[in-house]
């Protein structure tokens, strides 16, 4: 990690979480990134041409708070990316 | 007043309806409860089990959230919401609303309300299995046309 960078963990949920095979991973990006920056590069990891990894059709909370794309990250933020939710 | 849960292990209604009766102390004129069962079948067809995901922290924030709303709105003395999560199957009871009210409308409305949202606010996800495959499934547009009825 250089000093223009920075490591968040991601949390994933539901059908994504089984669709990337995993429930949390933790992901380099550069300083002041926002969450559509973020949503990028995990399709630059994961595959852009996989349909199951719609980042249009995904919810991204921050600290546990639904956020708009244009969120800003930092670190040590709790993110969490999942489909919609299905409710009780 | 109120308690929410969620929890893997079942829950007893006799259990909780002695607990929340002890807290009101004479004080309720009535009480509505609600018991959300896993059906044997649904749109799609048979279910041979359901699984639901939550997000800790956030699932029960969700849940908070629906229940402050009622208490807003109503004029409340208790509601208590347990709601299950993880692998279950048809027959198992699934959530548990009690609202405890002075006067029997309140009581009834929240309750409704409460698990109106609770199908289109809460934080949960669900796997149906099937006689052949799992899916991850919807809110259905019943659900949201119920919820949405409350804000109007």
């Amino acid at each position: 990690m250089t000093a223009s960078s920075m490591t968040v963990q991601v949390k994933f949920f539901a059908s994504l979480r089984e669709t990337l095979g995993t429930s949390q991973i933790s992901l380099t990006v550069p300083f002041e990134s926002t969450v559509d920056m973020l949503l990028e590069k995990i399709q630059e990891t994961y595959g852009r041409d996989n349909p199951l990894i719609d980042i249009r059709n995904v919810r991204v909370a921050v600290n546990q708070q639904i956020v708009e794309f244009d969120e800003a990250i930092r670190q040590d933020d709790e993110i969490a990316i999942f489909p919609p939710i299905t409710g009780g | 007043m109120h308690s929410v849960l969620v929890q893997e292990k079942d829950f007893s209604v006799q259990d909780e309806w002695i607990a929340c009766r002890e807290r009101l102390e004479g004080k309720a004129g009535a009480v509505v409860s609600f018991i959300g069962l896993v059906r044997e079948r649904s749109d799609t067809g048979n279910v041979s089990s359901l699984y639901l995901e939550h997000y800790p922290g956030m699932t029960e924030a969700s849940i908070e959230r629906i229940v402050v709303k009622a208490q807003q709105r109503w004029s409340l003395l208790d509601v208590v919401v347990i709601h299950r999560i993880g692998e279950l199957q048809p027959e198992d009871q699934i959530v548990l609303v009690i609202v405890a009210s002075a006067h029997r409308a309140d009581a009834f409305a929240a309750c409704e309300f409460v698990m109106d949202l609770l199908k289109t606010e809460a934080v949960f996800w669900k796997k149906e299995t099937g006689d052949e495959e799992s899916v991850w499934i919807e809110s259905t547009l019943d659900d949201v046309s119920r919820s949405r009825e409350w804000q109007e």
